[in-house]
């Protein structure tokens, strides 16, 4: 089954940590009613830091501090000027983004004239036995050390929303801030440790990009994972099972197009993938009764018959890499449109928390 | 009664973007101090790379077209309080589609091939506004989300155009062919990259502004902005209406990718043509507080930094990429001065300014 393979099984993993560990610090901002577009950014820092202070101190422990606290100042900044000084969060977002760019650009220039050496990163660690599984066991067990913090986090955060009581007056803010003030919570403050905590996850992310799986930072070199994990919010309903599915799925897709990157010709079996999916999409739409699911109907038969003719045919075509790298983003847009946002969306998400 | 910066509303948002652009000019000032640089210098080098002669002050003119388009594409979106991120990606699309045009089309009189190559950019940047459009229209889906996803794949559809169907196989290069004679903009001053689009650019954003201010479409963007609820009850259509804005918005960044192509120094499609023009627009239209009129300062700010910037490497040693930290600042000051004008009101009506009362707007 050329191109799913164990290899590419491990590489799906491999990419989705860095949006797993983004997408848990969203999940944790955005149920308290903070829309953090900057992740981008705060990914960036934590990214450029993370590599800075590996580099320079030798140590990639002192990398990973420090670019969780990159990440986490990020998430002030965020804070401060998106709930302190009530400014648009959407708008702080962006202007974050452009603010980590320029500076992680500027500071890469001027700390590192003739461009990044690779240097060592986290070695992966093989847990005994479990490792020696067949298919999932090399893609699931022979993760560096951030590759099992993430797992182990995804889980912590899910616990710590349902079961304590920070999880519950982060979902009170995020749910109706009035309500929660009323109740003795302060949601201003909620809001604060939520964003500032979001902003470290999304520096560890980072830094998993550079030191944990590369060695080098090169520009913008989260291209895009940021949005993408803001996207995987979306599509996994603000459940923390939601959005631990939705990175692996964009783990895998990016897996997928590496792949597909090396190959001559597209396999019949990934013709044979999309067919499976457009049938599980249909068979979805045709369970639904709301009639946007029913005009889904029609143009995901036709691609469902048309993997199929592509299956028996096989073409010998070429995707180019470009449009691989784009797949991607369509599949976050074909998954922004299948979602149905309304069941689950924090309903102060983006909105001002009114004061007194 | 303490302190009144200001008696007149009109001006406070005015003095309000202007405290926020020295703040954040400030801090800008305070970095480059920090990494061992002479302010003098820097500013001295600045305004040399953007005015000193005739061709950079043509090329800092030149700039305020995308700019400008772009900020007034936003403004029209947020009129109905759509996010339109998406500007770059518009921008992309309508260069693609102009350049495509100027030059696979021939035309027997030459006009009319400049003003075909136009409209089709003024097409490709709706069209491509109008996918994030659709998607919000029909499903709900954020236009937030899906214009920042479009424009990462329209970049990465550009890099494959122009390295496959479009590539101008003989050079070898990564870009198209040049865009025929005919389709382009004639110069205004001979060598310079200040073109007779200028003119046209002008009044279509007057244009765009007196619909926006005098008619009835512009009545009806403001209603279904201040509450769609009521206009709903009052035949006003939120959804069509935020369509139609989304369409212009992006009718407005195609024409500036058109002119990117039709008028630029260069009239090849190639990587990175849009050059980030997507997000000086937003930066722009925040600082001018979403005022078309006044989107002229604040773009020929933006446009000086953006030409004097681009000298600052060889002029004063210091990295061009230092622009983008200012912008990233000033949007950052922006978005928090929104309070400081809010302040100033309370002081001096003494009367709540109307916050966000307690509905959530459902950002996402």
């Amino acid at each position: 089954m050329e191109p799913f393979d164990a290899l590419w099984l491990a590489a799906s993993v491999r990419l989705a940590i860095p949006l797993l560990l983004a997408a848990t610090g969203e999940l944790i901002s955005e149920r308290a009613g903070v829309l953090n577009l900057g992740l981008e950014g705060m990914m960036l820092s934590g990214a450029f830091v993370g590599y800075w202070a590996a580099e320079g101190s030798g140590s990639i422990t002192a990398g990973i501090m420090a670019a969780i606290l990159a990440g986490g100042f990020g998430g002030l900044l965020m804070a401060a000027v998106a709930i302190g000084l009530r400014g648009d969060q959407v708008v702080v977002g962006i202007g974050l983004n452009i603010l980590a760019l320029g500076a992680t650009n500027y500071a890469l220039e001027r700390a590192f004239p003739e461009g990044s050496l690779p240097i060592d990163r986290l070695d992966p660690i093989a847990i005994p036995v479990l490792s020696e599984i067949p298919w999932i066991g090399g893609a699931l067990f022979e993760q560096n050390l951030l590759g099992y913090v993430a797992f182990l986090l995804i889980g912590a955060v899910a616990l710590m929303l349902r079961r304590t009581g920070l999880g519950l007056e982060i979902r009170a803010t995020g749910q109706n801030p009035s309500a929660a003030s009323a109740a003795g919570v302060n949601p201003l403050r909620t809001q604060w440790v939520s964003t500032s905590i979001a902003g470290a996850f999304a520096g560890l992310a980072g830094a998993y990009l550079s030191v944990g799986s590369v060695g080098v930072f090169r520009e913008a070199m989260t291209s895009g994972r940021g949005f993408i994990a803001v996207a995987i919010l979306v599509f996994g309903r603000w459940r923390p099972a939601g959005v631990l599915v939705g990175a692996l799925l964009f783990g895998a897709a990016d897996a997928l197009q590496l792949r597909l990157q090396a190959e001559s010709a597209v396999p019949a079996s990934v013709w044979m993938l999309i067919g499976i999916i457009a049938a599980l999409l249909f068979w979805r739409s045709l369970r639904r009764t709301e009639v946007v699911a029913l005009r889904t109907l029609g143009p995901l038969a036709a691609v469902f018959v048309a993997s199929l003719v592509l299956v028996v045919v096989r073409p010998d075509v070429s995707i180019p890499s470009q449009i691989l790298l784009a797949a991607q983003y369509v599949v976050a847009l074909v998954a922004l449109l299948a979602s149905r946002r309304e069941t689950n969306m924090p309903r102060f998400l983006a909105t001002p928390v009114p004061r007194n | 009664m303490s302190w009144q910066p200001t008696r007149s509303a009109a001006f406070r948002p005015v003095l309000a973007s202007g405290v926020a652009l020295c703040l954040a000019l400030l801090i800008s000032a305070i970095i480059l101090v920090f990494n061992d640089h002479d302010l003098g210098t820097v500013v001295n080098a600045v305004f040399q790379g953007a005015y000193g002669g005739t061709r950079p002050a043509a090329s800092t003119l030149s700039k305020l077209i995308p700019i400008m388009l772009c900020a007034t594409g936003w403004i029209v979106a947020f009129r109905v309080r759509r996010i339109n991120i998406g500007l770059e990606g518009q921008i992309i699309a309508g260069g693609l589609a102009a350049g495509w045009v100027g030059i696979n089309v021939e035309m027997p009189w030459g006009p009319a091939h400049l003003l075909v190559a136009v409209a089709a950019g003024l097409v490709g940047g709706a069209l491509y506004a109008g996918i994030a459009a659709w998607m919000w229209a029909r499903a709900g889906a954020s236009e937030i989300l899906t214009t920042l996803m479009l424009n990462l794949i329209a970049i990465q559809v550009l890099a494959w155009v122009i390295r496959g169907p479009m590539q101008d196989k003989g050079s070898g290069f990564a870009r198209s062919e040049s865009v025929r004679d005919a389709a382009q903009w004639p110069e205004m001053f001979a060598g310079t990259a200040l073109h007779w689009d200028v003119v046209g650019v002008v009044a279509l954003i007057g244009l765009t502004w007196l619909v926006l201010a005098r008619t009835t479409l512009g009545f009806r963007f403001d209603m279904v902005g201040a509450n769609p609820e009521m206009s709903r009850h009052m035949d006003v259509s939120p959804t069509r209406f935020g369509v139609l804005a989304l369409l212009i918005s992006g009718a407005l960044a195609g024409l500036a990718g058109s002119s990117r192509i039709l008028a630029g120094e260069v009239t090849t499609v190639s990587d990175n043509f849009s050059a980030n023009y997507g997000y000086d627009g937003i930066v722009v239209a925040l600082l001018a507080r979403n005022s078309i009129p006044g989107l002229l300062p604040a773009a020929l700010l933006i446009a000086t930094l953006r030409q004097g910037g681009g000298a600052l490497q060889s002029r004063a040693g210091v990295s061009s990429e230092i622009v983008l930290v200012v912008q990233g600042l000033i949007i950052l000051a922006v978005a928090a001065s929104v309070l400081l004008e809010h302040r100033w009101g309370r002081q001096r009506s003494a009367v709540p300014v109307p916050e966000a009362v307690g509905q959530p707007a459902g950002g996402l």
